[in-house]
């Protein structure tokens, strides 16, 4: 049964989760054109990141509304059209900035856990 | 790909969509069409590829994993509304994403108190610059007791600072309110991710 302090580390990973999910997404469409699907595959793939299937399609499309992605649609061996979404220069430039500002602050608080780390093995 | 699946499949996925349907509300209908065609594709490549990996029921595992569709309506209606709150001038719609942000948490119960004092405030500004013409008692007054923008008690003595110049001031800073926090809910009201899992 979870106790308590699980549900609160819980809610700490969520949040966590949330506030590195617009990163992620644009990281992973860095120099690519993908559609949904492969997004997550690659997102699975290069991070052991599983973003749920019903959470990307609207972070897409607020995404795009904000201008940092363009979409458009491409038929596909599959036989049905795929939307495949890129970076526009708005996005690339956002990436960066996000990249740049997540470095900054796991760097600095690498120091930090190294304590943690220490402590751990005494 | 899609030319291998069953037509019960095509059929489960065509209610499926439907349901997502049902739930898009407020949401323009192109945009509409766009987001439930996307659906129907993401479904036809999921059911496919389970398929290949040897699942037994392609359709229901691939349903199950985009979730209750209800449930994703509201996602998309919720970026939408986001999205147009933090683009609209209009403070009815400003407060209104606002008040829903306040049942988010202590974040969203700040937004929703900065709304209320921010527009407030520019209302009540508006009503004295209104007032003034009928009530020459309205004014800036001070006195030992601090001051009041409005009408002082007959009560306590004070001098009114501006005069004539008070309308104008109450619709400057009515102006300066209102259009502050207007572009203050923009930014706050702005949408961030969601929920990832590992």
């Amino acid at each position: 049964m979870p106790t308590n302090a699980d549900d609160r580390d819980g809610r700490w990973e969520a949040q966590l989760r949330k506030g590195s999910l617009d990163l992620a997404v644009l990281a992973v469409l860095w120099g690519e054109r993908l559609y949904g699907l492969e997004m997550l595959r690659r997102l699975q793939e290069a991070s052991g990141l599983e973003l749920g299937e019903g959470t990307l399609y609207p972070i897409l499309m607020r995404l795009k509304q904000e201008g940092l992605l363009k979409s458009t649609w491409v038929e596909a061996e599959a036989g049905h059209p795929r939307k495949y979404y890129w970076l526009t220069s708005a996005g690339r430039q956002r990436a960066l900035r996000m990249a740049e500002t997540w470095n900054s602050f796991t760097h600095s608080i690498s120091g930090l856990l190294a304590r943690v780390r220490d402590g751990a093995k005494e | 790909m899609t030319a291998t699946l069953a037509t019960v499949e095509k059929g489960s996925i065509q209610e499926y969509v439907k349901r997502v349907s049902n739930g898009l509300t407020g949401i323009e209908e192109a945009e509409k069409q766009d987001i439930l065609a996307e659906i129907n594709s993401h479904l036809s490549d999921r059911i496919e590829e389970l398929r290949g990996q040897g699942v037994s029921h392609p359709a229901e595992q691939a349903f199950s994993a985009l979730g209750d569709p209800a449930a994703l309506a509201s996602q998309f209606v919720a970026a939408a509304r986001q999205q147009r709150a933090s683009r609209s001038y209009a403070p009815w719609v400003l407060l209104r994403a606002a008040a829903r942000a306040a049942s988010t948490g202590a974040k969203g119960m700040l937004v929703f108190f900065v709304g209320v004092i921010g527009y407030g405030a520019a209302l009540a500004f508006l009503v004295a610059a209104l007032l003034k013409p009928f009530f020459p008692q309205m004014g800036l007054w001070v006195g030992s007791w601090g001051f009041v923008w409005g009408m002082k008690s007959d009560a306590v003595a004070g001098r009114e600072l501006l005069g004539q110049y008070f309308s104008l001031a109450s619709v400057v800073l009515a102006f300066l309110f209102g259009s502050g926090c207007t572009l203050l809910l923009q930014h706050l009201t702005r949408p961030s991710g969601s929920v990832l899992r590992h």
